[in-house]
This record gives C-alpha cells, sequence and structure tokens, in this order.
C-alpha cells in the first residue's frame, strides 16, 4: 500500500514495472480469472502458458485496459490501469506495446505508414522523424524492403514482424505478445520468434509474451508461469519450470504441448 | 395511337431543355456533399459511447427516412417561413430538403459498413493510445469508407433522382422546363423523353465517376 503513497519521482527506483494483484475477472456467469497476483521486474520476461480459455490472453488484455477487471488491481509503472481516466489510460498505453495473435494490422496502410500513423498522430512526431523511425525498426526486424507494400501483400510472419516494429514504434517501456506465432506456418514462426529475441536483448525490454514456444521461452524468459481455470498453478524460473516442473498439471500439459 | 412524332421541337428546344441540367447539378452536387458528410457525422454518432448522440442519430434518420421527400420539401419551402418568417431560394430550400433525407439513408449505409470492420482493428489502434474518436477517424473509417462506396453510389443516385421533385417549387431544371415547354407547345413525348435521357445522361456519367473511385483503393481488407 505503500508504494501508492509514494511520490511519482520515485516511482523509478521501484524494480517492479506491473504488480498485479489478487485480480478477478469474469464473462458474465464464466470466471476467467480468479485471484491472480504477479510481480514482474523491470527487464524481466515472463512466458505464460496454459490450455485455451484459462484466462492468459484476458490477462494481457486488463493489463492493457482493453477488458475491465471485476476486482483486485494492476498497477503499469505506478499508474493504476482499473478505473483511470482515458488520459491516463492513454499514457499506460502509451508505455505498453500489444502484439496480437492476428497481427491486427491496418489494412489500408502501407507497412510504413501502420508504423508511423500513432508516432504522428499521437505523439505529434514529424512525418520526416517518423519515417526515419519506422525505416531504423523495419530494417531491425528485415522488413525494410517492404516498406510501401499493403498488409495483404504480406506473409503473415512479415505481418506480424511489421506488427512488432508498430508496437515498437511508440517507445513503449513494456511489450505484451499475446500469442505471437500460433496463428502462423512452423518455418515462419522462427523469423519471428528471433525479432522477439532481438527486441527484448537490445533494449533490455520488459515483456509478458503468452506462448507454447518451448524452446525460445526456455532461451529468452527469466520466469514462467501455468494458468488454469483463471488461477496460476505453477511458477518458476522459465528453465526449471519447462525441465523439472512440480505439479503435475503443468507436467501433463507441457506433455500435450510437445506431442503437438 | 394517332399522335404524330415531332421530335425536331427538340433540335429548337433541346438546348433549353438540356440547360436544366445546370440547375438538377447545382442543386444535387451540394446536397451529395451534404448527404456525405451528415451521414458520416450520423453513422459515427450512432455508435458513440454517449446516449445523447446516438440519440440524436436514431431520431434524425427515422424522421427523415420516413418523411417523404415531397412533404419535406413544400414543408420547407412553404411552411417554415410562415413559423419563422425566414424564407430560401428554391434551390436552397431543396438543396437542404435532399440533403436531409439523403443523409438518412448515407447513413444507414456508412454504418452497415463501419460494423463491417472487424472491433480487433479498434483494439489494436487503442493498444497503440488512439482515442475513440482518433479511432473513427484514422482507422475504421477510412477502411469503411470503400466498403461503403458502393452503396453510397445508390444513395448519391437517389439524391439526384429526387431533384426532380423540386419541379413543385420551380427549381427551373430539367423537368420544369419540360413542363413549360409541353404546356407550350403541346409536346408531352417529345419533351419528356428528351428529360427522361438527360437525366439517364446525368446519373450514368455519375455512376461512371464513382466507379473509378472504387478503383482507387489500392488495398484489399485481409
Amino acid at each position: 500500500m505503500a508504494t501508492n503513497l509514494m511520490p511519482v519521482a520515485k516511482a523509478d527506483a521501484d524494480p517492479v514495472l506491473i504488480r498485479i494483484r489478487d485480480v478477478h475477472k469474469s464473462y458474465g456467469a464464466v470466471n476467467v480469472l480468479n485471484g491472480i497476483s504477479i510481480d514482474v521486474a523491470k527487464g524481466e520476461v515472463l512466458v505464460l502458458c496454459g490450455p485455451s480459455g484459462c484466462g492468459k490472453s484476458t490477462l494481457l488484455r486488463c493489463i492493457n485496459g482493453l477488458e475491465t477487471i471485476r476486482s483486485g488491481s494492476i498497477a503499469v509503472d505506478g499508474r493504476q490501469v482499473e478505473g483511470a481516466t482515458p488520459d491516463l489510460l492513454q499514457q499506460i498505453r502509451l508505455s505498453t506495446g500489444f502484439v496480437f495473435q492476428n497481427f491486427n494490422l491496418f489494412p489500408h496502410m502501407t507497412t510504413i505508414e501502420n508504423i508511423t500513423i500513432a508516432p504522428t498522430k499521437i505523439k505529434g512526431l514529424s512525418k520526416r522523424e517518423a519515417n526515419e523511425e519506422a525505416r531504423r525498426l523495419l530494417e531491425q526486424v528485415g522488413m525494410a524492403d517492404k516498406a510501401q507494400s499493403y498488409p495483404f501483400e504480406l506473409s503473415g510472419g512479415q505481418r506480424q514482424r511489421v506488427a512488432i516494429a508498430r508496437a515498437l514504434a511508440m517507445k513503449p517501456s513494456l511489450m505484451l505478445f499475446d500469442e505471437p506465432t500460433s496463428a502462423l506456418d512452423p518455418e515462419m514462426r522462427e523469423e519471428v520468434l528471433h525479432v522477439i529475441r532481438r527486441v527484448h536483448q537490445e533494449h533490455n525490454m520488459t515483456m509478458i509474451v503468452v506462448t507454447h514456444e518451448i524452446g525460445f521461452a526456455k532461451s529468452v524468459a527469466s520466469r514462467a508461469m501455468l494458468l488454469d481455470k483463471g488461477q496460476i498453478v505453477e511458477e518458476a524460473p522459465a528453465r526449471e519450470f519447462f525441465e523439472h516442473p512440480v505439479e503435475e498439471r503443468t507436467r501433463k500439459f507441457l506433455r500435450a504441448i510437445m506431442n503437438d | 395511337m394517332n399522335y404524330t412524332f415531332q421530335f425536331g421541337v427538340l433540335a429548337d428546344y433541346g438546348p433549353y431543355l438540356a440547360g436544366g441540367l445546370w440547375y438538377a447539378w447545382w442543386t444535387s452536387f451540394p446536397s451529395i456533399i451534404f448527404t456525405t458528410i451528415l451521414g458520416v457525422l450520423l453513422a459515427a454518432m450512432s455508435m458513440s459511447q454517449r446516449w445523447l448522440l446516438r440519440g440524436v442519430s436514431v431520431v434524425f434518420v427515422d424522421l427523415f427516412r420516413t418523411l417523404p421527400v415531397v412533404v419535406l420539401l413544400i414543408w420547407i419551402h412553404y411552411v417554415m417561413p410562415i413559423l419563422t418568417g425566414f424564407s430560401f431560394s428554391p434551390t436552397v430550400s431543396s438543396v437542404i430538403a435532399l440533403s436531409l433525407n439523403g443523409a438518412a439513408l448515407a447513413c444507414e449505409a456508412f454504418r452497415g459498413g463501419l460494423e463491417a470492420i472487424p472491433s480487433t482493428q479498434a483494439q489494436a489502434a487503442q493498444s497503440l493510445g488512439f482515442s475513440r474518436w482518433q479511432v473513427m477517424r484514422y482507422i475504421t473509417l477510412p477502411q469503411a469508407f470503400f466498403a461503403t462506396l458502393p452503396s453510397l453510389t445508390n444513395v448519391h443516385i437517389t439524391v439526384i433522382k429526387n431533384v426532380t421533385v423540386t419541379v413543385l417549387i420551380a427549381v427551373p431544371e430539367v423537368m420544369f422546363r419540360a413542363q413549360e415547354l409541353t404546356v407550350q407547345f403541346f409536346r408531352p413525348l417529345e419533351f419528356y423523353t428528351g428529360a427522361a435521357f438527360l437525366y439517364v445522361g446525368l446519373i450514368w456519367g455519375y455512376a461512371l465517376i464513382m466507379r473509378t473511385l472504387e478503383r482507387l483503393q489500392k488495398w484489399q481488407p485481409i
């Protein structure tokens, strides 16, 4: 509770970027999140896994204020998400990049326009500045030659890499990935995972990644967590989590995804 | 049938009849513009979170979609001045009536187009920090515009056709002139057939322009 009373300037000293406390969320009579509490430290990569419907995507969407929670509290960089005014919610979203399972690129804009629209319209960057930054990001995700293409002309993997660049263009301090590779063919997954890895290394970016890519999770994640029926079943350092899971539920789940 | 065709009168009075197209166009063109702008606004309002905006949109659409254009036109031109002491020229009254009626139709067309845009588009934009209004302005409306073009063309064509009712308040467009010439020369077939061709030509040309506009869409939905 003391954190809420601290002056804003001191929030920088707080190593915890996301503080989730006893979050409940339901759709009608269905409880999707049943008392979730998680701290994510700055620079940490947290991998969330779990069967479909376990609430992992909902949790990400709650952190970004795309869904409202029933009770509990979520704070991003000291800012409360629940009950936030539209202005505060915008600030939270500006510091948070969101990458969707189905990319959700804007189909009526070229690759570079997809990336520059938010910096120019929201942050008020000049077109020239935004374009320069966008080209640098496209270089980073290996899409420099597709700057003038429309999303329908790109493959799934390429679309997702553009979507990552679009999120990075807002210079977020936190990235949320909602099953970034599960809509992709196996050979396209690696190109996207490679980009995510690089983003983490180059920006030391705090990330929450919902994924079932075990290899990726072991190499990048600092921590992994299994969610089931809206609750945390097991939480451990990533390598330990995947190699020596304690809970029977986790073992069963990992067996299932490895046979996938 | 003992009517002797004398299309020769069109050689003499055709240009005068066709001159009515000028008025038809300058009545329908501003109406098309207002129809479109108002239609977009009403459609955006109908999807607002504020009940007042939604309410205004619903009342507007239900009122002007159900009011026959003739009634609306007569009311604006002859009744409103009695109430307000304020009167418009026939062309201005016509533009107002056609725009109000057209906007109600265009709103429904745009609403259909807007609702066809997946909600994930708005979520992606919101996650980047766009406000609800900015999502509408930069993301949903531009996408809905192209999806709406074919039905918007239909609305515009209806607006142009409605210009013919302005004959009732003596806007000197094609129908008014055809009536005028018929009374003078007793040649209804020639003049009204001429009027038919002129309107078909005008609307066909307009539809052609709109189809060209549809081809400007360089992107495809995914």
